[in-house]
């Protein structure tokens, strides 16, 4: 395994060769990194599937100083936790992607935000950040280089938005966590309007995979232009759940499915992607690598990658309803669309969850989701409806027979 | 760069949103929630358009999205239409009570707003000005933008997330506890009629622009009046407040309303006031008049006028009191804020005003020196302005005051100076600048003289030496000067400077420290005291004063024999007394008539027993005024004058700019304009004036002052003009020495000082230093702003502000009363706890049952015979 | 209170981002944000009262007013959903007498829903003052939750 591997203490890291990445990396031009990135092929691992080369470089010819980067732990999708998995399991690989990434972009300080409800694993990442520090892999000339750099942990305090990045960066600054009207993008106007990288913990831990073996060699695992490891949640009615590493086309959902010990029960269907923000699928998608290109050619997104499988016991409006729920809750109610989109699909899916649902509902249901896709600020408010509309592409007759 | 809209291709300037694009095309996109262009909130999601650009289509915001080369864009799509229209059928649901300019959307698109929903209202409502209905708003966060953006204040924030987001004050509290400003601008931004005036009713009102009765800033003021009723007024946009204004313009008009206004004549019979006609009251006051001069000759008698009233009451004013009774006993309170200013700066630069405009302090000055003014208080939109450039654009800040004032929050240093130590701070200042080769050296070779001296003189005073005199920390000393001489500097300056025995020597060392650095005739520099009345400036240039003539024209010179013919009437070339020195006059009997016109000095006069027995002993008092004031219960005719809202006439603002005002209401009662009683004395004590209105009379003011000559009224009638304006040609003068100043040579003149310590310092028996001043809330005695039901539920009475630990020391806490004692007498105020310099307490002087000025010395500055209203000692007690 | 506040905000004197972390502190000092704190956090940072709490107010984990002894976060995301959520909520409901978002009579526990704790693999989960019970059953919550009293 290239991410899930069990390092939780620096001797073991160390032991299984770690940070000769950074090492390799500090006696490399900055710009050669960047470009190893790119070859890699490597793309963003928290949702958008940006590659990361390019946004490494975006930030890296800004002339602004000083520059920023952060690492985006806020993990919020209902069924992915693959990154709470690898911050236990692997978190020096994370940090050292990070001080990589640093190095490689110009940045002197990062930012390492993780969500309150991984409070304690967010100790543990402090204590090893002061550890760092302590082994001079961390703070001033770090392994003896010119290059000087640090990382403050941030603790999150409830709010899935937070997971947006620009969100995330006004949280970081201490105000609300109401995303940013983009463009600018974060590369440019980030933290404190400076040019920031703003990546996934899953996608900092690939960087020093990269380095080590070469973004040629790393652009060959898995499948072309669908390149390198990644890890999949895999909840639901499975009889193993858990966190799976495979490369990116690879595998089919139908593969990772049964390498989580196979369905408990009939199989129903499967949520795929961003958790709440994900697609209801039905059994033809099983045989579906799980790539981002293939995802996109079907008109999906891989998202974060997790998977979660329902057998017959679910009732899909009763999900849908839950995920409504999720939205509304969630919501930073900085637009419109979104703060009364999400409040009116929970009102009108609970009416249809008690058996009063009409004809109207469904169209005022779909003008409702219309209105969010174009007119919401955020992704938040353009993936709300996801859910519902997959199902009902997928699921129509289910989900149209308790239709008055 | 040229880009399609709606098919239309048109050339568009870079860096303009689309929707600004588009408006200047005559395309409408709805945007609710856009209120300062290029300031997107983003809220409302209406103005989302359809784009095509470099084979991408997109979805994007019109007020967030800049337009760039190619892009083409369809902003009516049936998509994007329907996206609206969902949207507002959202909101109508949520909000059923939505107003304002909003519900002219919801018509246009066909919405019915309905909905039972209701909203629990958050405590902000709990205040007595602005109106708030939860039903109505829609968290568009336009005021949340306002009060920060705008305002810097802060104070109107969003609480919770979701749908659960709503708009409150502070930390959910009550308006006044949040720190609110009472400015409004949170209304203005209002678009659904959540957030409204108190006043406001659905009525039809006209619109009437005219200039605030308040503070020297001079704001535009929109007046909506219907019938004889103001029934809200807002700052004008097209004024030098650009829209802004503060809680004194926007509700402070209603004390025109006010069932305590003075609606007859008055005369006193057998201690007892009654009410006559205008005819016997004049008859009466002219025929006293002329029997005092008479019996005691014109110097018996003496006049104030008003920074209150118009110029050309005030020029009226003077000419009755100069050529009428022959006297030049005249003066106004001007005595006691600037009348150091006009000293001092005439020594130094030969100019006694402001020398620069508001309009290139907000856009050009890099560094602000506040000193002993508390900007945002008493100038609030000076203050607002300084708050915003030093947020929005990185202006630097330095503040000298002793109380931790609101600018104090914002600026780089706060030199937390003791009260009466300016000169000796300033010159501080001066002998780091020079020490360090800071100074410049091509400004005062070319345009200043005396260098050598004022080199000379501040060279004792090294940061060490006037640490000790200061208590300012030597570190904080050296930093400010530097910041200061570092950059393009503005000084701004109040009563903290003026108001001491050593007044004009601090105003004379603010222009050596300007010198000194070149920051003179520059935009974004000079040297500004803010001016504390409407028209203090106008009062001042109409030679309201005993030792000067309109335009400043000495007496006995050959400009005043040229007024002389103007006038048709003789000028006595013996200068009069001051207010001060008139107080004393007439205690002793040497003055047995006053006329006051519009003023208090039995509240606003130092030392404030011996004022109430001065006046007391007159012979005969006349007063005019809105109020029965403490002034006007010891007069012997009162007579009810128009307030500034009911008349015509200029006003002289602090930046010299002469406005027009613009008759808002017609006068209460019987009320009259001054100008019109004025001269009704005049004529009835034989002069043969004949001015038909307050335009006649500014037309000779143009005549006599040579500043004005090219300001009229038809020049004026839509915005201001800054004197010098010589001829009608020209534009104005906004920045003053520019080339030259206006000295004999042409040259600045260095007028060092050496620090003199205050009249009265604190010692064993007195160990307290006490300083007074303005509210943000009232003005000046009260006689206007405590008439306002609203403003004394703000701040009902006075308080003392006592530093922490010295209240400790006497055991005193928050609201207990403590009874403050000079040597002139005591009086029982509140404490408040509040970050004040140890050993310094401040009290508000508005308040007439509580006068600030009963413990106030009336120790006087030689040279602008101003008293120091700034420093006392006092002892202080709980009660 | 003021000085306790003030040595939270010192303790974090050196960091770029300090608000989150002086308002865990103090919340985690206090068991909830003040006014009072709030006020001098906004004197201390520069800030404005108003602006803290309009950040503050943002996160569904501040609390501004005291809670019970134990915070006991139910999860109800999708997946715990369908493992089961429901019906361990409805009978700590029962079993407590309180709603949820609510405290007990007694102020030992405070109930909330949650919407994704991260422990996805043994849904359902609860988390009790920060620690996580995962592989829920109704009877295992409540004597999980007995076990804290």
């Amino acid at each position: 395994m290239l991410l899930l591997k069990d390092a939780r203490n620096v001797e073991d890291y160390l032991a299984q060769g770690g940070f000769k990445a950074l090492r390799k990396a500090l006696e490399f031009e900055q710009d050669e990194i960047i470009k190893e990135v790119e070859t890699s092929g490597l793309w963003g691992r928290g949702g958008a599937a940006f590659p990361t080369g390019l946004k490494m470089k975006f930030v890296r010819k800004e002339r602004k100083t000083p520059k920023y980067i952060v690492a985006n732990a806020d993990e919020g999708e209902p069924g992915t936790f693959k990154d709470r998995v690898l911050m236990e399991r692997n978190p020096y690989q994370i940090l050292e992607g990070m001080i990589i990434s640093a190095y490689a972009i110009g940045a002197k300080k990062g930012f390492f935000y993780i969500r309150y409800e991984y409070r304690d694993i967010a100790k543990d990442i402090e204590r090893k950040i002061e550890e760092l520090r302590r082994l001079g892999i961390l703070g001033p000339n770090i392994y003896g280089s010119k290059f000087s750099f640090d990382i403050e942990l941030v603790l999150g305090a409830g709010a899935y938005v937070c997971g947006e990045e620009t969100a995330l960066m006004e949280s970081i600054e201490g105000k609300r966590g109401f995303p940013r009207i983009k463009p600018p993008y974060p590369a440019q106007y980030g933290l404190w309007g400076k040019p920031t990288l703003i990546n996934n913990v899953e996608t900092l831990a690939n960087i020093p995979v990269v380095m080590r073996m070469g973004g040629a060699n790393y652009s060959r695992l898995g499948k072309k232009g669908c390149s390198g490891p990644k890890l999949f949640s895999v909840s639901g009615f499975v009889k193993e759940p858990g966190v799976y590493e495979a490369n990116l086309g690879e595998k089919t959902i139908g593969e990772i499915i049964e390498l989580a010990g196979g369905v408990e029960g009939k199989f129903k269907g499967i949520m795929l992607g961003g958790g709440a923000a994900g697609f209801i699928l039905n059994e033809e998608y099983l045989d579906m690598p799980l790539c981002f290109k293939d995802a996109k050619e079907r008109g999906l997104f891989l998202g974060t990658g997790d998977i979660i499988v329902f057998n017959e016991s679910v009732e899909l409006w009763d999900i849908l309803l839950n995920i409504a729920k999720f939205f509304e809750h969630e919501s930073c109610g900085q637009c419109f669309p979104c703060r009364y989109g999400t409040k009116r699909m929970r009102e009108i899916i609970e009416k249809i969850v008690c058996g009063e649902g009409r004809k109207e509902d469904i169209e005022k249901l779909n003008a409702t989701a219309r209105a969010m896709k174009i007119a919401s600020l955020c992704p938040l408010g353009t993936s709300a409806m996801l859910a519902y509309e997959s199902a009902m592409n997928n699921f129509r007759e289910e989900l149209m027979g308790v239709i008055q | 760069m040229i880009i399609t809209i709606d098919g239309k291709r048109v050339e568009v300037e870079e860096g303009k949103t689309i929707l600004q694009v588009a408006r200047e095309n005559g395309i409408e996109i709805p945007a609710l929630c856009n209120y300062i262009d290029g300031n997107p909130i983003g809220s409302c999601g209406l103005c989302v358009v359809s784009i095509k650009n470099g084979g991408r289509e997109y979805h994007a915001r019109a007020c967030a999205t800049k337009v760039a080369e190619g892009m083409e864009i369809e902003t009516h799509t049936q998509e994007v239409e329907d996206a609206r229209r969902t949207i507002l059928k959202m909101l109508a649901e949520e909000h059923g009570e939505i107003g304002g300019e909003a519900k002219e959307l919801f018509l246009k698109y066909g919405i019915k707003i309905k909905s039972d929903k209701k909203r629990e209202a958050p405590n902000l409502l709990n205040n007595p000005f602005i109106s708030f209905n939860p039903n109505a708003c829609v968290s568009c966060f336009r005021c949340v933008q306002a009060c920060s953006l705008i305002k810097e204040n802060h104070v109107l924030v969003r609480e919770n997330r979701g749908s659960n987001i709503g708009i409150v004050a502070g930390i959910n509290e009550a308006l006044k506890d949040a720190g609110c400003a009472f400015c409004g601008a949170c209304v203005d931004a209002c678009p659904t009629g959540a957030l409204m005036d108190l006043t406001a009713k659905e009525e039809e009102t006209k619109k009437i622009t005219s200039i605030c009765p308040y503070c020297g800033v001079g704001c535009a003021i929109d007046y909506y009046v219907s019938g004889d009723e103001i029934i809200y007024a807002k700052g004008s946009p097209n004024g030098v407040n650009k829209g802004d204004d503060c809680i004194k313009g926007r509700y402070g008009w209603q004390f025109v309303h006010s069932e305590e206004r003075l609606k007859k004549p008055l005369i006193k019979k057998n201690g007892k006031f009654e009410e006559v006609t205008w005819d016997e009251a004049l008859n009466y006051v002219a025929s006293r008049l002329k029997e005092i001069k008479e019996k005691y000759g014109a110097d018996s008698i003496a006049g104030l006028s008003s920074a209150k009233c118009t110029n050309e009451e005030n020029y009226l004013f003077q000419k009755f009191m100069r050529i009428v009774v022959g006297t030049n006993n005249v003066d106004h309170c001007a005595r006691l804020c600037h009348a150091s200013t006009v000293v001092g700066l005439f020594k130094v630069f030969g100019s006694g005003a402001m020398t620069n405009s508001l309009e290139d302090l907000e856009k050009d000055a890099e560094l602000y020196f506040v000193i002993g003014s508390n900007t945002t208080h008493a100038h609030p939109v000076i203050g607002t302005m300084i708050k915003r450039s030093v947020k929005g654009r990185g202006a630097k800040l330095i503040v000298a005051d002793p109380r931790d004032i609101e600018l104090a929050e914002y600026s780089d240093i706060h030199l937390r100076h003791r009260p009466g130590t300016d000169v000796a701070l300033i010159n501080g200042m001066m002998n780091v600048i020079i020490s360090h080769g800071l100074e410049d050296r091509e400004f005062i070779e070319n345009r200043t003289e005396g260098y050598e001296k004022l080199k000379e003189i501040v060279k004792k005073y090294t940061p060490e030496y006037v640490e000790k005199i200061t208590g300012v920390p030597k570190e904080d000393i050296i930093k400010a000067a530097v910041l200061y001489a570092a950059h393009r500097s503005a000084i701004i300056y109040a009563m903290g400077i003026t108001q001491h025995t050593s007044g004009t020597a601090n105003v004379a060392s603010l222009a050596n420290l300007a010198l000194l650095t070149g920051n003179v005739g520059k935009r974004g520099t000079g040297v500004n005291p803010l001016r504390g009345q409407n028209n203090v400036q106008g009062a001042g240039d109409m030679g309201a004063l005993p030792n000067v003539l309109p335009s400043y024209a000495k007496l006995g010179t050959r400009r005043a024999r040229e007024i002389e013919k103007i006038w048709g009437g003789k000028i006595p070339d013996k200068e009069g007394l001051t207010i001060v020195e008139m107080m004393h006059a007439a205690s002793k009997g040497v003055i047995k008539a006053m006329y006051i016109m519009g003023e208090n000095p039995a509240v606003s006069d130092p030392d404030q027993k011996h004022v109430i027995q001065a006046l007391k002993n007159l012979e005969f008092l006349v007063v005019q005024d809105l109020f029965m004031s403490e002034t006007a219960q010891l007069a012997d005719v009162i007579l009810p004058a128009a307030s500034s809202l009911e008349k015509e006439g200029t006003f002289t603002n602090t930046e010299r700019r002469v406005q027009l005002l613009h008759r808002v209401l017609e006068p209460v009662g019987d009320a009259k304009p001054d100008w019109w009683i004025i001269q009704e004395i005049a004529k009835r004590m034989g002069a043969e004036w004949n001015y038909e209105s307050p335009k006649d009379i500014f037309e000779e003011i143009r005549k006599v002052v040579p500043q004005y000559r090219g300001i009229t009224y038809e020049r004026i009638e839509k915005m201001g003009l800054q004197w010098p304006c010589p001829s009608m040609e020209h534009p104005g003068t906004k920045i003053l020495h520019e080339d030259t100043f206006p000295t004999p040579n042409g040259l600045a003149k260095f007028s060092p000082y050496e620090y003199k310590p205050p009249a009265e310092e604190p010692d064993e028996e007195y160990p307290f230093v006490l300083t007074t001043g303005r509210t943000y809330e009232h003005f000046h005695t009260g006689t206007l702003t405590r008439k306002i039901d609203g403003f004394n539920e703000l701040i009902p009475e006075a308080f003392v502000e006592i530093h922490p630990e010295d209240a400790e020391k006497l055991g005193v806490e928050e609201g207990d009363c403590i009874e403050v004692e000079s040597r002139r007498g005591k009086i029982r105020v509140k404490a408040k706890i509040a970050r004040i310099k140890k050993g310094v307490v401040f009290i508000p002087f508005h308040f007439a049952e509580s006068a600030a000025n009963v413990l106030t010395i009336d120790a006087l500055d030689p040279e602008a015979k101003i008293p120091e209203l700034k420093v006392a000692a006092v002892r202080l007690k709980k009660c | 209170m003021e000085e306790k506040v003030r040595k939270i905000i010192y303790k974090h004197r050196n960091d770029d981002s300090k608000l989150l972390a002086i308002l865990h502190d103090v919340q985690n000092e206090f068991g909830y944000i003040p006014e009072d704190a709030i006020k001098t956090i906004a004197k201390e940072l520069g800030m404005k009262k108003g602006e803290v709490y309009d950040a503050a107010s943002f996160y569904s984990f501040f609390k501004f007013k005291p809670e019970g002894k134990h915070e006991v976060m139910i999860c109800d995301c999708i997946v715990c959903y369908i493992k089961g959520s429901e019906r361990i909520i409805e009978r700590i409901e029962k079993e407590f007498g309180v709603k949820m978002g609510e405290t007990t009579k007694d102020g030992k526990f405070t109930f909330k829903i949650v919407e994704g704790l991260g422990h996805c693999e043994h849904s359902p989960v609860m988390m009790v003052d920060g620690k996580i019970y995962g592989d829920l059953t109704p009877d295992k919550a409540v004597e999980i939750l007995r076990g804290c009293e």
